[in-house]
């Protein structure tokens, strides 16, 4: 019933090909942020200044692409394999269960699966986003350009962008304990995008559709690497450190990856206090889409010896991603007429999310994660909720 | 029909023949009525009559053909008979019956010689000795046993030979009744009960033991077979060697057992043991027979009397043959546990108790001083000996997971810990392949090295073994030794 340890890596590389290779590639197609930029780039209204146009669409196309891809950067390849190891406590001189709990989902915890243990994991989250900085994306009422009478509070000509957006990430973990207090491990995440989009001008009431598209694309995202070093243990508790890159391994241009590299130093704190334990980690994003800072706190509740309940607190503090906003200015051809375009503006923003799901050990080392991710504020691309669902397996002893 | 009837059967009837030469006149009134050929009562198919129970003593020889009667009595005149006998025979035969009763008594008197004859000769081979060790085939399920008794001397106790002891209610009422019924108890319930290959070598003691007593104790046995039966069920129903009822009376040293042996009833009576082995293991009477000691406090309880044959006693040469020695023996072997049995059997290797406590007395027994009154050990002895039963209960209490064992031996460990370790864990077997002991004064401390063995709960189940090495240390406390700090790596 249970399957051999060697045929595990293949079961899970055979379900990431068949499930990444449903997409079509997007070097067939227009790119991504082609489409994308298409969409809100102003056609039908006369503002008398098309440039400003295409650098509003522009940017809010960066905007959009940015927020898109820290989405995608948001992975669960925290390692849950401490809640199959046992150690040998010398005081008690018997061996002990690392861990109850088999630890939180986004967050880092200090304790490391030890030496020897390795795991694969294979992941499954699908996003469709709804809002962007609060500004619903499928509605139509996205307001990409619009003439208004200065004095009026409703515009009489404005074209607005309605935007389907989907990412579908099937992403491949592994995690391996070089010494007792060492972990390595990484993530390879395959991502699907896909993208539909009309945008429409109502003039006086009278709403035509300008220009439809969409387009999608799928391949390898941005690889992720990283390491976890125990300092400190005490049981379950401790502090680690740990560091993280990101290889531009994902096409910017289809929003799979972002584009360049980036590494992350991490610190990594825990209490476990047998049934409950509390976790946090803190790090710090260098030459990433913008420097980030990153927190992430966690509570696990072992429900069960096989269960642990987890709550989780994620949040990202961006320092120049920007934020959508609408920029109002005379039209330099029509007097006592604005022209309104959504552009963006640079501001630190904090976005926070809660995420809250269970690991069930469903059998041997087989672990069942699942969780829903649900964003705290309206700050960049958001999804009402993202669900992940996660299978993990435990090698070693 | 009737005339031809003669003429058709050419060899004359050797039976009339017979009886005719003794008295022709019978067969005138037979043949009275004229037809000489038809008797009164129809005659019998010849062959029917010559099976008749008569016959038994017609065997003489047959008379010549001149003497058929069927020829002779044609022209003798008709007569009446004196006689008639009429016992549904062809009256021919009613004369002669007196004459049968003579042969009759003389042929009951003949088989009655005959029988006793046979009983004598049954008596005379139950009296012979029982075959040698040498004669018998050699045990093979039991070598260990039959070995072990061979290294001793022949026991009066099981010189019964073994087709009288096929039964062994017969013998346990014998042990009842007969003066040498002490002698009995080793033989006493299913240990008599086998083939001669389970029986050790019988001694010269044994072949006084009159077997005639044995074979005519029987019936009365077989008036109360069943409490020897109800006896014999619990202790070993898959018995199928004989020795195992002599090895549990003679693994009993207390004075119940030893009135269990020499009454059938308190046999019958007697709470059914730990079972016994099939093995025929010869109890540890032949060893005491064998040792030319002194005569014994035999009948004290605390002495292994159901084995020792003290009813040998009876004969004076047998109370000499029992040692003391068997009873310092059994004194010295408390009586051991299931589980603290002395060696495992070779075969079979679940052998239950019963036999291993036997051979547990012959080899406390088996020094060659006539007396294994032990030394009395060093005082260092005595704490090696505490140290390591205290690491047994250390390693027990980890095996059954058990915190507060643990804790019993191991005052200061964290048992609140130690008992949430052992919750995260489905089995744990700890064993110590060597332990170096060093003691000084009221401290000690202790080196082991060995394995570990565990099944986690959470994870794969598959049992993991890892090496270990333990360092104790202990402390002398008021009522032993204890464990002060224990670092497993």
């Amino acid at each position: 019933m249970h399957p051999r340890p060697h045929r595990v890596p293949t079961l899970f590389l055979a379900l990431f090909a068949v499930l990444g290779g449903t997409a079509r590639p997007a070097s067939a197609q227009q790119t991504m942020t082609d489409v994308l930029g298409f969409l809100l780039t102003n056609r039908s209204i006369p503002t008398g200044d098309f440039v400003r146009d295409e650098q509003a669409a522009a940017q809010t196309r960066d905007v959009f692409a940015r927020l898109l891809t820290l989405q995608l950067a948001t992975l669960p390849v925290a390692s849950s394999s401490a809640g199959f190891t046992y150690r040998l406590d010398p005081a008690l001189g018997t061996v002990m269960r690392t861990s109850d709990s088999f630890g939180p989902f986004f967050t880092e915890r200090s304790i490391t699966a030890g030496r020897n243990q390795a795991s694969l994991g294979l992941g499954y989250r699908s996003s469709t986003f709804d809002n962007i900085d609060g500004r619903d994306l499928r509605d139509g009422t996205l307001v990409s350009t619009a003439s208004v009478l200065r004095g009026e509070a409703q515009p009489f000509d404005i074209e607005t962008v309605a935007l389907r957006i989907r990412t579908d990430t099937m992403t491949l973990t592994a995690n391996y304990g070089v010494t007792d207090r060492l972990d390595i491990g990484g993530a390879i995440p395959f991502v699907r995008v896909s993208l539909q989009g009309e945008r429409a001008d109502t003039y006086r009431g009278s709403r035509l559709v300008q220009a439809t598209g969409s387009a999608s694309a799928s391949g390898l995202g941005d690889i992720v690497m990283r390491a976890k070093y125990n300092v400190f243990r005490d049981g379950g508790s401790g502090v680690s450190i740990g560091a993280e890159a990101r290889l531009p391994t994902g096409k910017p241009e289809d929003l799979l990856g972002a584009g360049r590299a980036s590494f992350t130093p991490r610190f990594i704190g825990s209490y476990d206090g047998g049934r409950v334990g509390v976790h946090g980690d803190l790090g710090y994003s260098f030459r990433d889409i913008t420097d980030a800072l990153g927190y992430n706190a966690a509570v696990t509740v072992v429900a069960v010896s096989r269960l642990t309940l987890i709550g989780e607190l994620s949040g990202l503090r961006l320092g120049g991603v920007g934020r959508l906003t609408e920029i109002s200015q005379p039209s330099p051809q029509l007097a006592g007429v604005d022209t309104i375009r959504l552009a963006s503006v640079a501001q630190t923003t904090n976005r926070l999310d809660a995420v809250a799901g269970f690991k069930w050990n469903i059998g041997e080392t087989w672990l069942l994660t699942a969780n829903v991710r649900r964003p705290l504020t309206d700050v960049g691309l958001n999804a009402d909720w993202v669900p992940t669902i996660t299978f993990d397996y435990a090698f070693g002893r | 029909m009737n005339s031809e009837t003669p003429k058709k059967n050419a060899e004359p009837d050797p039976v009339r023949l017979v009886e005719a030469s003794e008295g022709l006149h019978e067969f005138v009134a037979e043949f009275a009525d004229g037809s000489p050929l038809t008797p009164r009562e129809s005659r019998k198919p010849r062959a029917q009559r010559v099976q008749e129970p008569l016959l038994l003593w017609s065997d003489a020889p047959l008379p010549s053909v001149e003497a058929d009667p069927d020829l002779a009595l044609r022209d003798q005149p008709a007569a009446t008979p004196d006689v008639k006998l009429g016992v549904g025979l062809d009256e021919r035969w009613d004369v002669s019956i007196p004459l049968g009763w003579v042969r009759l008594a003389g042929g009951v008197a003949l088989g009655a010689l005959v029988l006793s004859v046979i009983a004598a000769g049954i008596v005379m081979l139950r009296r012979s000795p029982a075959p040698s060790l040498a004669d018998l085939p050699a045990p093979a399920a039991h070598t260990d046993v039959a070995r072990l008794d061979t290294s001793t001397p022949p026991a009066p106790v099981l010189a019964l030979p073994t087709p009288r002891t096929a039964e062994p209610d017969r013998v346990a009422t014998v042990d009842r009744r007969s003066p040498q019924g002490a002698l009995m108890p080793a033989f006493a319930g299913p240990g008599s009960v086998g083939p001669a290959s389970d029986v050790p070598r019988p001694s010269q003691q044994a072949v006084r033991t009159p077997p005639a007593k044995v074979a005519e104790k029987g019936p009365a046995t077989k008036q109360s077979p069943a409490p020897v039966v109800a006896w014999l069920r619990p202790e070993a129903p898959t018995r199928t060697a004989p020795a195992a009822g002599t090895n549990q009376s003679a693994a009993r040293p207390t004075p119940g057992a030893q009135a269990s042996t020499t009454s059938g009833p308190s046999v019958a009576a007697a709470p059914p043991r730990a079972p016994s082995a099939p093995a025929p293991v010869a109890p540890p009477a032949p060893r005491a027979a064998a040792s030319p000691a002194p005569a014994a406090p035999v009948a004290s309880p605390a002495s292994v009397a159901p084995v020792t044959p003290p009813a040998v006693g009876a004969a004076p040469v047998a109370a000499a043959d029992v040692p003391p020695r068997a009873t310092v023996a059994t004194a010295a072997v408390p009586e051991p546990s299931p589980s603290a049995a002395v060696a495992p059997p070779p075969t079979p290797p679940a052998a239950p108790a019963g036999p291993n406590r036997l051979r547990a007395l012959p080899r406390a027994a088996s020094a060659e001083s006539p007396v294994a009154v032990a030394p009395a050990p060093s005082k260092r002895e005595v704490d090696t000996h505490a140290i390591e039963a205290l690491l047994g209960r250390y390693r027990n209490g980890y095996n059954s997971l058990s915190a507060s064992s643990v804790s019993a031996v191991w005052p200061t460990v964290d048992e609140k810990n130690l008992a949430k370790a052992f919750e995260r864990i489905e089995d744990q077997h700890v064993s110590f392949d060597s332990c170096e002991i060093e003691i000084g004064g009221v401290a000690a401390e202790a080196a082991c090295r060995g394995t570990a063995r565990y099944v986690p709960k959470v994870g794969n189940r598959t049992p993991r073994d890892e090496a270990r090495r333990w360092r104790f240390n202990l402390r002398r406390a008021s009522d032993g030794w204890v464990i002060d700090r224990v670092v497993a790596q």
